[in-house]
């Protein structure tokens, strides 16, 4: 059941990024809600299943945005991979969360930078930096949306490390 | 050791996908081999993004309305402003060909105030500056307006025609009897002193007579409203309509000359 929530939610994120990203695109940086959503399957599962939804959501993304075919797929699959890769912080779950997506979100900024750099679809810094601050701020907004109970229960250790 | 198989599955996992993705980069990207998956993506995209574009459009077009709303606004008030000044126009240009057509010189006046308290007067923009002076007969384009009652150095009151205080000599053009005019109420006026026996009717035009020696002959004053025949007294009782409409009078004519102006 849960994967099929998580299924929903990657298409959800690629619906806001594709329609209503647009709208709070600010010179044309937009918050990447994909990573969001990658990133709490990340802290919530472990990176296995993390890179499985990332390899998934870049690959939605890249026939959406009719960008080259398997860019975003990589830069997510790898960025997915690094979940959780940072210590838990018990006693502040939400700083841990942001600081963790945030993780993810600049590796993904890295990978997809060193990737384009070659093609003319090139990514420009100045986009990745501020995509990856817009997305920390959107972070802190799902944050504050969030149970603080399902927080701490975010941040707890999974059994199957 | 279980530690060990379960980062191996991972970094498989991982391997697996980057693999799938480098294949994709590097063997996919021939527009010609995935331009069908491109354009089914693009659709979907295209009926995502419809509703957007519609609430977009909507949103624009608020703006434009509530843009253009505003505009219109601001062009109704200039096209009120050109349409005061057209009127104005008009009067101004029947005011100078009634200056032409009686040879008068005078002066054109804008009508500040009005006072229906006590002596009925008008408040108008010239002065002695101009060369106004007390008793000078003033005009509309529709005739008779009243005379200077004071002047100062920019303005000067009118006593107007309709006021109680006020008299004219006045002549029927038509049958050319003469009398006193005198006001009653509203436009309305009588002229007195009319002999029972001459034939003066309804509709008959009353001018200055020029029997006075501040009004030149032939200013228009009113018609004749009302004769009643059936007095048995000595003079008619004559009801006149005056032509002048007071409470539009905006601008009149101060005539400084009776003598005819050079042509």
């Amino acid at each position: 059941m849960i994967y099929f929530i998580y299924l929903l939610l990657i298409f959800a994120a690629l619906f806001f990024e594709l329609t209503l990203a647009g709208l709070l695109a600010l010179k044309g940086i937009k918050p990447d809600v994909m990573i969001i959503v990658i990133g709490f399957i990340g802290i919530r599962d472990g990176r296995r299943l993390a890179t499985a939804y990332g390899f998934l959501g870049g690959i939605v993304f890249d026939v959406f945005s009719a960008g080259l075919l398997g860019v975003n797929a990589l830069a997510k699959t790898i960025a997915a991979f690094t979940s959780r890769s940072i210590p838990v912080f018990q006693n502040h779950p939400a700083l841990y969360v942001v600081v963790q997506i945030g993780f993810i979100d600049l590796i993904y900024n890295l990978v997809l930078f060193l990737v384009s750099r070659g093609t003319v679809l090139r990514a420009e810094p100045y986009l990745l930096a501020g995509s990856f601050v817009y997305t920390l701020f959107f972070t802190f907004v799902v944050l504050l949306l969030l149970p603080s109970h399902y927080l701490k229960q975010l941040s707890t250790e999974k059994s199957y490390y | 050791m279980f530690f060990k198989r379960q980062n191996l599955i991972d970094y498989s996992v991982l391997f697996f996908f980057v693999l799938i993705s480098l294949t994709m980069i590097f063997g996919l990207n021939d527009r010609t081999k995935v331009s069908g998956l491109y354009a089914i993506a693009l659709d979907i995209r295209g009926t995502l993004n419809r509703p957007l574009w519609y609430g977009r459009q909507l949103i624009s077009m608020n703006k434009e309305v509530r843009q253009l709303q505003h505009e219109n606004a601001l062009l109704r008030i200039e096209n009120s402003e050109y349409k005061e000044a057209y009127y104005e126009n008009i009067r101004l240009r029947k005011l100078l060909s009634f200056d032409l057509r009686k040879k008068f010189k005078g002066i054109p006046a804008k009508v500040l105030g009005k006072n229906d308290i006590g002596i009925h007067t008008l408040v108008i923009g010239v002065g002695k500056d101009h060369g106004v002076e007390a008793n000078m007969p003033v005009v509309s384009a529709d005739g008779l307006v009243g005379k200077i009652l004071h002047s100062g150095r920019h303005t000067s009151s009118v006593h107007l025609i309709s006021d109680r205080n006020f008299r004219v000599a006045v002549r029927d053009q038509q049958s050319r009897v003469e009398g006193v005019f005198e006001w009653t109420v509203g436009r309305q006026g009588k002229m007195s002193a009319v002999h029972h026996s001459v034939d003066i009717q309804t509709g008959h035009n009353l001018v200055t007579s020029g029997m006075s020696a501040l009004f030149p002959a032939g200013l228009n004053v009113g018609r004749v409203d009302n004769v009643d025949t059936t007095a048995s007294a000595l003079f008619r009782k004559v009801e006149v309509e005056l032509y002048v409409d007071f409470d539009r009078l905006e601008e009149v004519f101060v005539i400084t000359s009776h003598t005819p102006a050079e042509q």
